[in-house]
């Protein structure tokens, strides 16, 4: 089967959280989720047997049921490098400190800090 | 008329009088119809909106029983963990989300990804509570409570813009 519209799918969901544009939020089975109008989004990491982390991506239908998922390594299947791999380690790492509100803590912590400077 | 009747134009003059008549009639009949027409288009209008205002009004319902559902999910789970009924408590709220976003109530963009959210995390918690009675495995309940808590806040300002909505029609 062919996955370029998940390849696809994970490319833009990349560079749109990189733009923070994505409002990711921890979902119930560990992991992180994003939802639009009629369907969401999961991002999970499972632990391999080499200690190297695998992801899964989960797609929700309307109804909350998983109608389709896939891995990082179905993605990397035919592909030399890891990219795939990369890729979703980087959105989950964003997604993470998105969710819990990291690098909004720390605009705000710059921007205070920045206005207390007594000149 | 004398002159009229020396002239032979009497029938000339009722001709003209009876074309007058008949425009005369014609103009009453036309302004009592547009008039009708008019009320017709008003009482379509007047229903129309009393529709829309029940619809409203049976959402706004909806919202408040889905709400209410989560809060006592909540305290069920906080209180005696799971149980057996829990998963059907998940499946029906999950349904009425699903019919509320379905509907023809006029909910933005974000209000729609508010609710798909929350049937999502639903739907997963479900499963999980599912596969915890089966098999003995632990219940996060402070996370999942959490998780509701987070949704709860969301639904009530969907459910604020709607009521706000209501007072303004």
């Amino acid at each position: 089967m062919s996955l370029e519209k998940n390849k696809e799918l994970v490319s833009r969901l990349l560079e749109r959280t990189r733009r923070r544009m994505v409002d990711w939020k921890e979902a119930a089975d560990r992991g992180f989720q994003v939802s639009f109008r009629n369907s969401s989004i999961k991002l999970q990491e499972l632990e391999s047997r080499e200690f190297n982390s695998e992801y899964l991506v989960s797609l929700v239908n309307a109804a909350g049921e998983v109608a389709d998922s896939f891995t990082d390594g179905e993605l990397d299947f035919s592909e030399i490098d890891q990219k795939w791999h990369g890729a979703l380690q980087e959105i989950y790492n964003l997604a993470l400190r998105h969710a819990r509100g990291a690098d909004e803590v720390l605009d705000n912590l710059l921007s205070e800090l920045d206005d207390d400077i007594p000149f | 008329m004398n002159w009229l009747r020396l002239h032979d134009l009497a029938g000339t003059w009722a001709d003209v009088s009876g074309f007058v008549v008949s425009l005369v009639g014609f103009a009453i009949t036309f302004g009592a119809v547009l008039k009708s027409k008019n009320a017709a288009v008003a009482s379509k209008e007047a229903a129309l909106a009393a529709k829309e205002s029940i619809r409203l009004f049976d959402a706004i319902q909806d919202f408040s029983t889905a709400i209410a559902i989560l809060e006592e999910i909540k305290r069920v789970q906080r209180g005696v963990g799971i149980s057996e009924t829990l998963p059907d408590r998940y499946a029906a709220i999950r349904k009425q989300l699903i019919m509320l976003k379905n509907s023809s109530v006029p909910l933005t963009g974000d209000h729609l990804t508010v609710v798909q959210n929350s049937i999502t995390n639903l739907s997963t918690m479900e499963k999980l509570i599912e596969k915890a009675l089966e098999t003995g495995a632990p219940f996060p309940t402070a996370r999942y409570n959490t998780l509701i808590s987070a949704d709860i806040d969301k639904l009530v300002e969907v459910l604020t813009f709607l009521r706000t909505n209501q007072e303004k029609a």
